[in-house]
């Protein structure tokens, strides 16, 4: 298949999330412009997610129910007890689901699906684990709220910002700690010998900023750790006095009486005045280094070319990145010029979720359904049989992103497998050939397979198991 | 049996072949040999799973983290076995459990990702496109059948690589049609990615018994993996290798002492040891089991109570041929001057001796093998 007749599948399949019927036409007349076209959408929220607006109020609410619980567990051989404990947990588990289900609706009912893949690759660059006992259960409150206030709403920004807008918000406080380390030789280090914790910093410049490569060492993890002591979470449930200030309960809050005093040096250069300000400014620094262009057009390219990115498509996005001061729209834009991105030679396998989410697309699930409810549920499910549960990633690295990772054997086998248990909940009616020809390029043994199949259900399975479904391309 | 079971019973290996592009038939080792690896992700902290109870200048460096004399399981004079570790301690004493302490890969940085690349490529270095070095192994092994197989839901860099490596998870999918297989094998003939991963995942598939299936399904954690994974190497036509993997290592912040949560971590590994030695049975007496992590954790508690990002840790390793009950260490000590970079324990064994010795253990020899 030559270039031309690849884009509208690869701009639907590589760039999107896979094609719903009758949509390849408005793609086909201009692949590029209509991702173009979504750029500009990017940073507006889904309809699903309105729900899940306000964190503060959601984090709050999860506090609440996790004081009442330790309350009750004071009071654990008491009659009722126990049961009253199940209903809490229920409860919490499943709102998790609810926002879980309608991050996964916003996906597969998305009109802008290039947009939606770029929030999902930030929120992946950016990962953070929804449980992990204690305090960082309240993540489970505030996963989807996080994605659409650090993530979504700052990409039509610079990197900048979108960094601090992450690093500033209550789920990556928690998830990595800050919100508990304190300078020792701070008002309250020094009063309740409390100190450092450097997780945030080590994964701020490894991950998040300049790489494992990017040129920092110890010295810098520990210097930013101690910059960044204060940065933190108001975590009151009521409208008790809050000894900190002037903030909002549920809201990041900087805390100066947590705050390292002393002159800090990052990568050779010194902050030297104590307070909130100093780490803004530490960040910026790493939201334009170098280092930090580079490690973000590795991972783009990979996301959006191939699992081993060719160099001279990750050089043009981090020549683009850092004449634009990382602005985000030129960006992402300047992934759609690629050469690279067009080239039929290069693939990716879909993920669990790519697939989970192409597969719903494709045969217009849930809505077709006559148990929409039923059939969302069991799509979500079949991301944690996949095991990428939303927002579980289980490090801070997030989701791997090539095919060795996701293509194990038994994951393969279970690929089809889940097509099978599906099938049994597509109603009947969907013509599997009609269907790939509308959802995939010309393959004439897949044709083949299909004209040959038992049932319609087999035709299906056949259908999303074959190679060119599997794969992310033409 | 189901429908899948018994299409696949009638395949004989040879059968099976001629659809595995990828499968090398150069390799023709054979062995009796079995071997485990348990990889341990986040960094165990080697001072609490292994204490150095006799070194004077432990209880000045991490008071909250220390377990009390009389509740350690004690090795020798100097070093005693976290409480968590009860039947590890019952296997030392059989001399079944050897243990090596102050031990670390090459790699002297602090990062979870680059430090497991190094652990498991088996390499002086960092290496993004490195295989691992378990499947350098399988690629030596004879080729009728993936000598090497990973229980758990990823496949791991241990396991990346040309050889064909088999995995396996538990869950609740229905089984497939042997006419739907057969026209996705046509299919998947000229994809040189899916095609020798599909064989690999039936193959899995068919050797699992529906005991363990119904074992594992009631959860996923290392002892359940455990008990799966003893299932494989004890037939005796299955794979030589098995890789397990468990997170929650990564102890930053209230880490507990000799109760808390990395004391549950390590009953669950000490469950997964017994697992194993009860799993594999008469096998037993052929199998090494090596367990291993990142990299170690800081002497000193941090400020929430945990351990941050250190350098060496501890390795256990366990043989049914009893060549343990030893704790092998040059211990470098703890007084400051001692430490690496003033924070972490210095390493003074390369862990990689270990993976050689495993290697000798499958092949017979770790002539020309890169570790």
């Amino acid at each position: 298949m030559d270039k031309r007749q690849a884009a509208p599948w690869i701009a639907a399949n590589k760039f999107g999330l896979g094609l719903r019927p009758n949509e390849r036409a408005a793609i086909a007349s201009d692949p590029r412009g209509w991702l173009k076209a979504q750029l500009s959408q990017v940073a507006v929220m889904p309809p699903a997610l309105l729900p899940f607006a306000d964190s503060p109020a959601l984090l709050l609410e999860g506090r609440e129910l996790q004081l009442r619980l330790s309350e009750l567990g004071k009071r654990a051989l008491e009659p009722g007890v126990k049961e009253q404990q199940a209903q809490i947990r229920k409860t919490i588990a499943e709102r998790q689901e609810e926002q879980q289900k309608a991050r996964l609706l916003a996906a597969i009912d998305s009109e802008a699906p290039f947009a939606e893949r770029l929030v999902r690759f930030w929120s992946n660059h950016f990962t953070v684990v929804a449980g992990g006992g204690g305090t960082k259960d309240l993540l489970r409150h505030i996963a989807v709220p996080y994605e659409n206030e650090a993530i979504r709403s700052n990409l039509d920004r610079s990197f900048a910002e979108l960094l601090l807008a992450v690093e500033q918000h209550p789920a990556m406080l928690i998830y990595l700690d800050n919100h508990s380390s304190v300078g020792p030789n701070s008002k309250t280090g020094i009063a309740q010998k409390k100190g450092l914790n450097e997780n945030l910093a080590r994964e701020l410049l490894e991950l998040h900023t300049l790489g494992v490569d990017g040129g920092y060492g110890q010295e810098d993890v520990t210097a930013l750790a101690r910059i960044l002591t204060g940065w933190g979470v108001d975590l009151r449930t009521g409208l008790t006095p809050d000894k900190y200030g002037s903030t909002l309960p549920g809201t990041y809050r900087f805390a100066l009486v947590h705050h390292e005093p002393g002159e800090h040096t990052v990568l050779g250069r010194t902050y030297a005045v104590p307070g909130e300000q100093r780490g803004e400014e530490a960040l910026r620094d790493l939201a334009h280094h170098p280092s930090t262009a580079r490690h973000i057009a590795r991972k783009l390219v990979r996301h959006f070319v191939a699992d081993d990115p060719p160099p001279e498509a990750v050089e043009k996005i981090e020549r683009v990145f850092l004449e634009t001061g990382g602005w985000l729209p030129a960006v992402h834009g300047a992934l759609i010029e690629l050469e690279q991105a067009w080239d039929p030679q290069y693939r990716k396998l879909k993920s669990p979720e790519d697939l989970v989410i192409s597969v719903a697309r494709g045969c217009m699930l849930p809505g077709r359904s006559e148990q929409p409810q039923l059939v969302l549920r069991s799509l979500n499910q079949a991301l944690k049989t996949f095991g990428q549960t939303p927002f579980n990633a289980g490090s801070p690295a997030g989701w791997a992103d090539t095919a060795a990772a996701w293509g194990n054997p038994d994951a393969i086998l279970k690929r089809i497998q889940w097509f099978t248990a599906l099938t049994k909940l597509i109603p009947a009616g969907l013509d599997p050939l009609q269907l790939a020809q509308e959802l995939l390029p010309p393959h004439d043994a897949l044709l083949t397979e299909l004209k040959r199949a038992e049932s319609e259900q087999q035709g299906l399975v056949l259908l999303f198991g074959s190679p060119s479904f599997q794969w992310r391309g033409v | 049996m189901n429908s899948r079971r018994r299409f696949l019973k009638g395949l004989s290996a040879a059968a099976l072949l001629p659809a595995i592009p990828g499968l090398s038939l150069a390799a023709s080792a054979t062995t009796d040999k079995r071997f485990v690896l348990i990889i341990l992700r986040g960094a165990l902290d080697g001072l609490a799973a292994v204490q150095p109870y006799g070194d004077p200048a432990l209880p000045g460096l991490r008071d909250s983290l220390l377990v009390p004399d009389e509740e350690l399981r004690k090795l020798d004079s100097h070093f005693a076995l976290h409480p968590s570790l009860a039947r590890m301690h019952g296997l030392y004493e059989s001399k079944e459990l050897e243990v090596f302490h102050a031990i670390a890969t090459p790699y002297r940085e602090r990062s979870h990702f680059d430090g497991q690349n190094v652990l498991e490529s088996g390499l002086d270095k960092v290496d993004p496109g490195a295989s691992g070095w378990l499947n350098r192994v399988a690629a030596r092994l004879a080729a009728e059948r993936p000598s090497a197989v990973a229980v758990g839901q990823v496949l791991p860099r241990v396991l990346h690589g040309p050889a064909n490596v088999a995995s396996w998870t538990p869950d609740t999918l229905p089984d497939l049609e042997e006419s739907m297989l057969q026209r996705l094998q046509r299919l998947y003939q000229e994809d040189e990615f899916l095609g020798p991963r599909l064989q690999a995942g039936l193959y899995s598939e068919q050797l699992v018994g529906e005991d363990e299936v119904q074992a594992a399904k009631a959860g996923q954690n290392l002892p359940q993996l455990a008990q799966v994974a003893a299932r494989f190497l004890a037939e005796e036509d299955g794979p030589a290798i098995a890789v397990l993997e468990g997170g929650g290592w990564d102890t930053h912040v209230s880490q507990g002492a000799a109760k808390g949560g990395l004391a549950n971590r390590l009953r669950e590994l000490d469950s997964a040891v017994w697992a194993l030695r009860q799993g594999l049975g008469e096998r037993w007496v052929d199998t090494q089991v090596l367990i291993v992590t990142e990299f170690g954790r800081t002497v000193r508690v941090n400020g929430t109570a945990g351990t941050d990002h250190g350098t060496a840790s501890v390795a256990f390793r366990l043989s049914g041929a009893k060549q343990g009950g030893k704790i092998i260490t040059e211990w470098p000590g703890l007084a400051s001057g001692s430490l690496l970079d003033g924070r972490d324990l210095r390493p003074t064994r390369d862990l990689r001796q270990l993976y050689r010795d495993a290697v000798v253990h499958l092949l017979g020899s770790a002539e020309g093998f890169e570790v």
